[in-house]
């Protein structure tokens, strides 16, 4: 029996470079709760923690807050009670399609998959060791790329060499891939890619632009799913 | 249907024999499906060796669950063992193999103490044990005391007091995408190419408190650049991700610089954003998240069940088009005087909503749950990773509801029949709605919703005495608030086992009555000889048909009687969930008829021995180990009589439930 290693992501929890998406939210809160500008926006940004958004106008007397901010903004408002009124902004729900890429080697191919194969992902950032990631561009008609997928490689093994005092020793780093084994991964994107790129930057060292390419694959129809 | 359930644990224990493994889970909390899986693989071990293992699993899994920041996030994590059993003890090196399951070898890669397991043995043994869960994190502990390990896709470890640290370190890369904090010149010549510029999570190229990642977390009397000493204060330490110089980390010195430290807080923040991202903050809504349609008069009653702390759930915030329609209150929390700091509030009624159309007209609109994680342990979420919300797209139609409303029901659940013999049961219809159901009939249906493959026929009943009246297959009406009853029958031609059948109602002016599995179906078995053919009925405590189950972790009570009117044989009795999983423990006894206490030990499944019209009586415990919304159609136990292969001949079911 052959034996392959397996990811799925879907676009939405993978993707890293997404499009600005910042859009108006009108917030209430009760009229003359806080008593100073200051305070209210105060509470807004304690309880955005964090996640980008813009105030534009705000007024203590009335409650009314208006702001420029992306979904995880009004995500974050709206899971605060005290805010009485948050204007909603429509869940991101792009038309998506799933393939699989298969990576065998230095070799890589897509099919179209139905919604039924697959298993959890296992998605990462960007960052990582040499092999532990591989990175996929997503572009579309005009080859340009519309978001970047990050898929920890299963193959991948590290070694970091520990002094008895917990101390790490300089020098004792490794890393591995054993790519004899194959790899597939299923991918939900965006209706609009047409191609992929799959590149890693494995054997770089001392490369600045440590990108190691992989293949490109065209998309043919695949399933499309709400 | 596949009924594979006992309860969860039982659905987590199987053995392959083939493979001899097993799957064991050690600390359970949940569903899979929602929550951060954690495995730990025996490579190395005999069988006579595995309760080596087993302690060694423990160490492994208390390690994390009892550390920052893991401890708080107990409820979101399940931890299992895979024993897998090797044919020869301990571990290989370069020279000397050893038959091991996972092929791990010690000093792999030409590297002395790099421990390498076989990732693709690895992988097919956990599809192999559980193919549908998400094992998040990923460890393998071989069977030698010599020190050495290793990271990646899976961690390897050995049974070396000092292994602990080193993977915890590992999984600060593996699981949280956390970089290393120490300094390795030869590496650092060789950046950004060989290991990428700083990951911003807890190293930065940024050397100033504004431009900090970890700004929030800087308390304004910390100086910039920062040379405390003291553990755990957070500022920007100069040195890290190999480099001394030109990169900066969060503290003097986490456990992604040296071994057997703390993780500190910018690291612990980031590992609570992955809890989250791994683990939805809501284990279940009903219905689905997504569109619903009602008519202008209709309701709809809408629960999320929120993932809990420390045994407390979070309060839920529900909203219609943005505006706050119900919300966590200090009553909610049970302590008026204390309300949590936390974000966490149980309500008994906070994870239910009903949207009445009427109160919002017609058209389009948007309810949303929503919760939030509010720990101290984060300060930046920047992706609001904590906050989650479910919403569904309701649309009120310009319509009203049918004027006839029905709903099916099936006694006995179960029976076996032989030689195709047909398998009868009573069906109940019921209209709830405000005008005569018209123009009715019964159809059988599979699981499928399609028309079953049995001969199926049916007959009405006198309710009061259940003598069959009247021709075949009537057409039929309901009265408003009125009930009709029927005989059915249904012959399968063939050998068939555990083949789920539904009785569906549907008339000129309704919508059919649903498929509800234990509710309007019927489970036939038919085998060319004669069966057991065990009729049932169980009685709850308190409210007819369900099961309340104590929120506080009390046990609840069935009692089951049961008669075989078909041939004497042997069966199994256990209890089953269906196709879900619901935090549950069951156990049952037979019981003395007489008095009702028990003759027998408590069991998760009894041999059982009935005569020809022989009845026995039995006791069934319940004990809820989470909350367990109620959803009669999805979240009941089954009381299954099974034969060989596991082929009903009989049974019966309840809808199971939390309450206060």
């Amino acid at each position: 029996m052959e034996i392959r290693f397996f990811a799925v992501i879907s676009a939405l929890a993978g993707m890293t470079a997404t499009l600005a998406h910042a859009d108006p939210v009108h917030v209430q809160v009760a009229p003359n709760s806080f008593d100073s500008e200051a305070a209210l926006e105060s509470h807004i940004r304690n309880t955005l923690r964090g996640a980008e958004a813009t105030i534009i106008a705000i007024d203590p007397v009335t409650g009314s807050v208006d702001l420029d901010a992306g979904d995880a903004a009004a995500r974050a408002l709206r899971a605060d009670p005290s805010i009485l009124n948050v204007g909603f902004i429509s869940p991101v729900s792009p038309r998506l399609r799933r393939v699989m890429i298969e990576i065998n080697g230095r070799e890589v191919t897509a099919n179209t998959v139905s919604r039924e194969e697959g298993l959890d992902a296992t998605v990462s950032g960007p960052t990582g060791w040499p092999g532990e990631v591989l990175a996929i561009e997503a572009l579309d008609a005009r080859g340009e790329v519309a978001s970047t997928y990050f898929v920890r490689d299963p193959r991948f093994v590290r070694y970091e060499g520990w002094a008895a005092d917990g101390s790490h020793i300089a020098g004792s780093n490794a890393a591995f891939v054993d790519e004899t084994v194959p790899f597939d991964i299923i991918l939900e994107l965006p209706a609009e890619v047409e191609s992929l790129r799959v590149f890693d930057r494995l054997d770089a060292a001392n490369d600045a632009n440590p990108r190691r390419d992989l293949g490109r694959v065209e998309i043919s129809d695949g399933e499309t799913v709400q | 249907m596949i009924r594979a359930l006992t309860a969860l644990t039982a659905l987590l224990c199987w053995t392959p024999a083939a493979l001899a493994q097993t799957l064991v889970p050690i600390h359970l909390t949940g569903d899979p499906d929602t929550r951060i899986n954690y495995v730990i693989m025996a490579d190395g071990f005999t069988a006579g060796e595995m309760d080596a293992f087993r302690t060694a699993a423990d160490t492994f899994s208390n390690l994390l669950l009892g550390a920052s920041p893991y401890v708080r996030y107990a409820d979101y994590i399940n931890v299992y063992r895979l024993e897998l059993v090797s044919n020869e003890s301990g571990v290989s090196s370069p020279t000397v193999p050893v038959d091991t399951a996972l092929r791990s070898v010690l000093g792999c890669f030409g590297t002395d103490r790099l421990l390498c397991g076989d990732n693709a043995l690895g992988s097919a043994a956990l599809l192999a044990a559980a193919p549908d869960i998400n094992f998040h994190i990923r460890l393998i502990v071989a069977n030698t005391q010599t020190y050495g390990g290793g990271g990646g896709f899976f961690a390897t470890t050995t049974l070396h007091p000092a292994a602990g640290s080193v993977f915890e370190h590992e999984i600060g890369h593996s699981f949280a995408s956390l970089n290393d904090e120490y300094e390795d010149a030869a590496i650092c010549a060789q950046q950004p190419g060989r290991y990428g510029p700083p990951g911003e999570i807890n190293t930065s190229a940024q050397s100033t408190r504004g431009a900090s990642p970890w700004s929030l977390w800087i308390d304004a009397a910390t100086p910039v650049p920062t040379n405390i000493t003291t553990a755990g204060v957070p500022g920007m330490y100069e040195g890290g991700h190999y480099c001394s110089t030109g990169v900066w980390r969060p503290t003097i010195d986490s456990l992604m610089r040296s071994l057997n430290r703390p993780m500190d807080q910018i690291n612990s923040e980031q590992f609570v954003r992955v809890f989250h991202r791994t683990a939805p903050g809501f284990d279940s809504v009903n219905p689905p998240a997504g569109p619903v349609t009602l008519p202008r008069d209709g309701r709809i009653r809408l629960s999320a069940i929120p993932k809990t702390i420390t045994g407390t759930a979070f309060g839920i915030t529900w909203r219609v088009n943005g505006q706050v329609v119900q919300a966590p209150t200090a009553n909610d929390s049970g302590d008026v005087s204390a309300p949590s700091a936390d974000g966490i509030g149980f309500m008994a009624d906070g994870t239910r909503f009903t949207f009445h159309a009427a109160n919002f007209g017609v058209g389009q609109h948007t309810v949303t749950a929503s919760l939030r994680d509010a720990t101290a342990l984060v300060r930046n979420d920047p992706a609001s990773d904590l906050a989650h919300e479910r919403s569904w797209t309701i649309t009120v139609q310009d319509r009203t509801t049918p004027d006839a409303r029905l709903a099916a029901a099936v006694l006995p659940y179960a029976r076996s029949v032989s030689g195709g013999a047909a398998a009868t049961a009573f069906a109940t219809i019921v209209n709830s709605g405000t005008a005569t159901a018209t123009n009715c009939a019964l159809t059988l249906r599979n699981t499928a919703g399609n028309v079953s493959a049995a001969t199926f026929s049916y007959r009405a009943t006198d309710p009061a005495t259940n003598t069959p009246t009247g021709p075949n297959n009537p057409t039929f009406t309901v009265a408003p608030s009125g009930l009709a009853t029927f005989v059915f029958s249904a012959a399968f031609a063939g050998n068939v086992a555990n083949s789920e059948n539904f009785i569906v109602a549907d008339c000129d002016n309704s919508d059919p009555s649903v498929r509800g599995a234990g509710v309007n179906s019927a489970l036939i078995s038919n085998s060319a000889a004669a069966t057991p053919d065990i009729v049932s009925i169980a009685a709850t405590l308190a409210s007819p048909g369900i099961s309340d189950l104590p929120s506080n972790g009390g046990r609840t009570a069935l009692a089951l009687s049961a008669v075989n009117i078909g041939a004497a044989g042997t069966v199994t009795l256990r209890a089953d969930l269906g196709p879900v999983s619901l935090p549950l423990e069951i156990d049952i006894c037979e019981t003395n008829p007489a008095t009702g206490a028990c003759i027998g030990p408590r069991q998760s499944q009894l041999p059982v021995t009935f005569a020809t019209n022989e009845v026995k009586t039995f006791a069934v415990r319940l004990r809820a180990r989470g909350p367990i919304q109620f959803a009669p159609e999805r979240y009941r136990v089954f009381l299954l009589f099974q034969g060989g292969a596991s082929a009903s001949r009989g049974g019966t079911s309840v809808a199971v439930r939390t309450v206060e």
